[in-house]
């Protein structure tokens, strides 16, 4: 028999193989120094493997999760919870583009008002008169005439 | 005494299914240290491990309604930490390896050794958990699942989602990359 191939060796350690194959490996290994070498390092490996400090937690991880464990699983919240703070998110949500509308109307009607005459429009058409009055406010007149007439007098 | 620590981990599973939580609790304390040393030496990570058992046991809470009692439970156990671990491997939540137990590794001598032979007990110690650390993932929780679990391939095929032929090939690279590693 030629030698087995590693996985084989290694299958024979862990004792996972058909007891007709096992006892045809047995035979080889009694007279093949070389597998019987490789097969001692896998039984060692694993022996030192197992023989490694277990890490432990130390503390009863049961007892700390005890609140985690018993609230409601996440997604199984009561319905009605959840879409009284749905409302509430969209009411939140929408509060912003409110204003900005609000905002932009009401600006809206106070420039339409400066333009199309009101109260307001008519205060400011008798500013602007004295804006283009010839002579600006506490000036002396050049000539009389032109001072009467741009002010309406006789 | 726990309200199932007279059952098997099957039954007392099908118990906690069935609501009552001191039998999950009781299964918690039966697998949080074997979970707990898997994920260590998986992610080479105490703190990762730590919260990666919590939870795998959270995970397996909320899915207990799924388990079925032909199902072993340490293999679903298992596989459920599995998998979160590799999740967080594949995050790139990797971190330089520390060797977490040089000291506890001292602290772990034979019964009664000579001086000598502790100091040299614990250097093979850590020998080895550097080899292993060094190993891909793939490699290093096959064989922990195989020497220090001590499953069996049919149950690590389980875990793993893989079939037994794979399994013995695997285990087979993974001793053969652990004994390269190893200083002669």
């Amino acid at each position: 028999m030629t030698c087995p191939r590693h996985s084989d060796l290694s299958a024979y350690a862990d004792d996972m193989m058909a007891p007709a194959e096992r006892a045809r490996f047995s035979l080889h290994l009694a007279g093949c120094p070389a597998c019987q070498h490789r097969l001692d390092e896998i039984t060692a490996l694993g022996q030192s493997l197992r023989a490694l400090p277990s890490p432990r937690l130390g503390f009863d991880l049961a007892a700390q999760l005890n609140d985690r464990l018993h609230a409601p699983p996440p997604g199984r919240r009561p319905a009605r919870q959840r879409s009284a703070w749905s409302a509430w998110s969209a009411w939140l949500g929408w509060m912003p583009a409110g204003l900005a509308g609000g905002l932009a109307l009401a600006s809206g009607i106070w420039l339409g008002g400066l333009l199309l005459g009101g109260g307001a429009a008519m205060v400011t058409s008798a500013g602007l008169v004295r804006v283009f009055d010839p002579v600006p406010p506490g000036g002396l007149c050049a000539a009389a005439e032109i001072c009467r007439l741009s002010k309406g007098m006789p | 005494m726990g309200i199932c620590s007279h059952l098997d981990d099957e039954a007392c599973a099908a118990q906690a299914q069935r609501g009552d939580r001191a039998a999950f609790s009781e299964l918690v304390g039966r697998f949080q240290d074997r979970i707990y040393r898997f994920l260590v030496r998986l992610t080479r990570s105490p703190d990762d491990a730590l919260e990666l058992t919590q939870e795998t046991f959270l995970h397996a809470y909320q899915a207990l309604a799924r388990w079925t009692p032909d199902a072993r439970l340490s293999t679903w156990l298992f596989r459920i930490a599995r998998n979160l671990a590799f999740d967080w491997l594949r995050r790139g939540k990797r971190v330089a390896f520390v060797p977490w137990d040089e000291d506890e590794a001292a602290s772990h001598p034979d019964p009664a050794p000579a001086p000598d032979a502790v100091l040299e007990t614990a250097q093979r110690y850590q020998a080895l958990e550097k080899a292993l650390a060094r190993l891909p993932p793939e490699h290093r929780e096959i064989l922990l699942l195989r020497e220090i679990e001590e499953m069996s391939y049919d149950d690590i095929a389980t875990v793993l989602d893989l079939n037994t032929g794979t399994v013995k090939s695997r285990i087979a690279r993974a001793r053969a990359g652990l004994l390269e590693k190893m200083p002669r």
